[in-house]
């Protein structure tokens, strides 16, 4: 169909008086644009048929990518729009693609709109990421009919050489590049064109005179050097658009991320969402439905939304099991204070006998820990202060009850019911009741050997860090408070002294009678024993009855000595204390004199306040020096002045040897200095 | 003696529209008309416009009457590239919302009309349409037939000539 020129505009005709109706005189006016405007078609009925300069009206607001796009549509709009006459519309499409160069000189404008909008390859028409642009040769071509059309340098060099070659017979040289050196960027390499080199060869050859082939290497050069000006601009534009597309593409994803916070919000999850640290919110921007560049629709949003919402799930999981940790935290703070004062004021009433618990044995305590997790999150602090204030007074007693019961089971076992003297009211105070540990018999068995209730105190019987319950908020609460709340004790290792009859024996020495006699009575009695096998006629050691108890861990140096004899062995005490149940040493004891045992009693007990050691008389805590013990109670107890048997109480061994010289060495410097350091007297022996 | 202000139309199916001279003028047709005509009782009748597409063609005047800058001025190229920045607003959206055929019989009475304003809002809606679409998409979006043959239409994508010089 052949097309017709679009119509110029627009003034009205003069009018032309029609007859019409006797009443009404109608004046028709004929309007040019309706009778002179082309069609594409003859009807108005659509886009085909729309008058030529509304079309062209159109064309003119369209994208050069439309323009080729409608002109593929058909057969009548691909000659409309091929047409010369569409050039300005070409050309105003064109102008709106901000920072393109000219259109070269040897391109039509759907040329180079095809050029510049269509990723096909210009040979084979294939699309896809590995057709590239060629701007130098204003082509694009995939990489196999790139290594088809542009040759490397290595196999062009002889058209090339010829070309030099061709030139030079004819007295001519020439230093720039008469054909276009093309970059090809995969393999790192210069090539040519080969239809162009070709097409060169040939022009050349075709000259006649020297003068024409002179003209001819200038205008190629000229024409090399313009092409790569070109290219050079092509390549600066496509960089620029490569970097506004990421740009528009970052700024994409930013605003879909930003929707898809703001949906999360408007769905409720603000909360989780301002809990979340950076690197939760790197991983929910990192989430593929995130990192889409394209608006967040509704219908996005839908498809999106099981995966945004998973991950959210899991971040509302955590926040809700850190706000219960911490929640639990406070809870244990307050728990803290309520059994701290409350055990401060037993031990002011009862500073000799008073048992401290533990603080992870109390919070586990099923009551305290159903008030702990239980108690709604926005009681107030008062009202879950009163209910553990409440429940500690119980749970201490209960807790030392049931240990006393422990213990108590334990000594009767081992002593057997019949030994237990009529009367005796509570076994655990008879002189015979030491306990001592399971652990370590390996490598020869714990040391540990004492009393209740400072057996309680023992290391071995703490199991300091709880162990974790996957999905237990409230062991996960307490796995992360202070380390000293973590410690509970667990007496499983927990024994008699396995060698009740070396105590025996000990107490026998005194001249005490083991199965009736108790602490107080033994610790009235004012009793000094030496030990038969340590003994010599210079040096003896002295003990008070718990230290003889204790005996098989004191070794002088002295005795080291004597024990490496074969003939007077200590070694069993060394390595295995069960040795000693079977074979206890008959008769190893001596009692001293009276008189000498008042001296050993008071430079005993000189010596005993040397080592001084406290203990808080809150939390139980010790091993601390003077200054260090009051800083503690002015941190953790809040008391800005510290009073010694206030807050805190001298914590020292309950128990000591010393050494008992012969005067004979009164001049000898060593026993003369361990004299004087309150570690030995001299006695006539 | 009718209102001097306002004006009857006639379409071309008989329908008749009293309408505002104001209204009138932003046809600049039938502007022109009016001068040339002085003082008149005589109805204008519009041949080439049918009822309802001169219905649609009031209501948009009605709505635009006080937007005179748009309705003089020639089509030079600043003109196109505010038209291209230019956005359709909601109401003119709203107002070419409607089947195919009518926004095209709108679009063309009112280049008939020669309503810049009006002809400048269809061919961006148009436009609208048109961009970012494929070929195919195009063919289906205005119901237009392909008339290529498969081979003609690998071959139009070189693209490497000016098809016709008419």
């Amino acid at each position: 169909m052949p097309l017709k020129k679009k119509s110029k505009n627009s003034r009205t005709s003069a009018p032309a008086t029609s007859a019409g109706s006797a009443s009404t005189k109608t004046v028709i006016y004929r309007h040019r644009s309706a009778t002179r405007s082309s069609r594409v078609h003859g009807s108005c009925g659509g886009l085909e048929d729309m008058p030529l300069d509304v079309l062209f009206e159109i064309f003119r607001l369209l994208h050069p990518r439309d323009l080729l796009s409608l002109a593929r549509t058909t057969k009548d709009f691909r000659a409309l729009l091929m047409s010369r006459s569409s050039a300005s519309c070409w050309a105003t499409s064109r102008k709106q693609i901000q920072g393109l160069p000219e259109i070269p000189e040897n391109l039509s404008e759907p040329a180079y709109a095809n050029l510049i909008f269509c990723n096909h390859c210009h040979r084979c028409l294939k699309t896809g990421t590995h057709v590239s642009a060629y701007w130098d040769i204003l082509a694009r071509y995939c990489t196999v009919c790139r290594d088809v059309m542009i040759t490397s340098k290595i196999t062009t060099s002889a058209i090339v050489v010829e070309l030099k070659g061709m030139a030079e017979a004819c007295g001519l040289t020439y230093d720039n590049d008469i054909a276009i050196p093309i970059y090809v960027r995969s393999s790192e390499r210069y090539g040519y064109y080969l239809p162009e080199l070709e097409d060169v060869k040939n022009a050349f050859k075709a000259l006649k005179t020297k003068k024409d082939k002179i003209k001819y290497i200038r205008e190629r050069e000229a024409l090399v050097s313009l092409r790569q000006d070109n290219a050079l601009k092509l390549t600066a534009w496509e960089e620029v658009l490569e970097q506004n597309a990421i740009a528009e593409e970052a700024a994409l994803v930013a605003e879909r991320r930003a929707a898809i916070w703001a949906k999360l919000r408007d769905e409720g999850w603000g909360e989780d969402i301002d809990w979340m640290s950076s690197a939760d919110r790197e991983n929910l921007s990192d989430l593929k439905v995130a990192c889409r560049p394209s608006k967040l629709t509704d219908r996005s949003w839908s498809l999106s939304r099981a995966a945004v919402i998973g991950f959210m799930k899991k971040v509302r999981v955590r926040r809700l099991k850190e706000q219960q940790v911490a929640l639990f935290a406070t809870r244990f703070i307050w728990l803290a204070t309520a059994l701290c004062e409350y055990q401060h004021q037993k031990w002011l009433e009862d500073r000799q006998g008073y048992v401290f618990v533990p603080f992870a044995d109390c919070v586990t305590d099923k009551e305290i820990r159903t008030v702990i997790e239980d108690t709604p999150a926005d009681s107030t602090e008062e009202a879950v202060k009163a209910k553990l204030n409440d429940l500690v007074p119980t749970v201490v007693s209960r807790w030392v009850d049931g240990r006393r019961a422990e213990f108590t089971t334990l000594l009767l076992r081992e002593l057997g019911q019949d030994s237990l003297a009529a009367g005796a009211a509570d076994p655990l105070a008879l002189a015979i009741a030491w306990f001592g540990c399971a652990s370590g018999w390996s490598y020869g068995g714990c040391s540990c050997n004492a009393r209740w209730p400072r057996i309680l105190d023992h290391l071995h019987f703490r199991r300091e860090y709880l162990p974790p319950v996957a999905g237990d908020t409230f062991a996960a609460a307490l796995r992360s408070s202070q380390k000293s709340w973590q410690v509970k004790y667990d007496g499983q290792r927990c024994c008699t002294d396995k060698r009740l009859a070396h105590v025996r024996d000990v107490i026998t020495a005194c001249g005490a009678d083991p199965d009736t006699a108790t602490y107080a009575q033994m610790e009235e009695s004012n009793t000094r024993l030496v030990c038969r096998i340590c003994a010599t006629l210079l040096k003896r050691e002295v003990f008070d009855w718990k230290a003889a108890v204790n005996a098989r861990r004191y070794f002088s140096s002295y005795c080291s000595r004597r024990t490496a004899s074969p003939q007077v062995s200590h070694d069993f005490e060394k390595h295995d204390s069960r040795l000693v149940i079977s074979k206890p040493l008959a008769r190893r004891w001596e009692r001293i004199p009276d008189e000498l045992a008042a001296v050993a009693k008071t430079v005993e007990d000189v010596l005993l306040t040397k080592t001084t050691s406290f203990r808080c008389a809150w939390c139980a805590k010790d091993g601390l020096p003077d200054t260090m013990m009051k800083a503690h109670i002015q941190s953790c107890h809040g008391k800005a002045s510290p009073q010694l048997d206030e807050d805190f109480f001298v914590f020292n061994m309950d128990r000591t040897s010393i050494w008992m010289f012969s005067d004979i060495l009164s001049e000898s410097p060593a026993e003369k200095a361990a004299v004087q350091a309150g570690t030995a007297f001299f006695a006539p022996l | 003696m009718g209102d001097s202000n306002r004006l009857t139309l006639v379409a071309s199916d008989g329908g008749k529209f009293v309408v505002d001279k104001e209204v009138v003028q932003m046809s600049v047709l039938l502007k022109n008309m009016i001068e040339d005509l002085g003082e008149t009782d005589e109805s204008i009748p519009i041949p080439n416009v049918t009822s309802p597409v001169l219905t649609k063609v009031i209501e948009f005047c009605e709505n635009h009457r006080t937007d005179a800058a748009r309705t003089d001025g020639p089509n030079v190229d600043g003109d196109d590239a505010r038209m291209r920045t230019a956005v359709v607003s909601d109401w003119d959206r709203q107002f070419f919302d409607v089947d195919q055929d009518l926004m095209f019989e709108i679009i063309v009475a009112a280049n008939y009309l020669d309503i810049k304003s009006l002809v400048d809002v269809g061919c961006k809606v148009v436009a609208d349409m048109i961009k970012g679409k494929s070929p195919q998409e195009i063919r289906d979006l205005f119901d237009i037939v392909n008339d290529f043959s498969p081979e003609e239409e690998a071959a139009l994508r070189k693209e490497n000539e000016w098809a016709n010089d008419r």
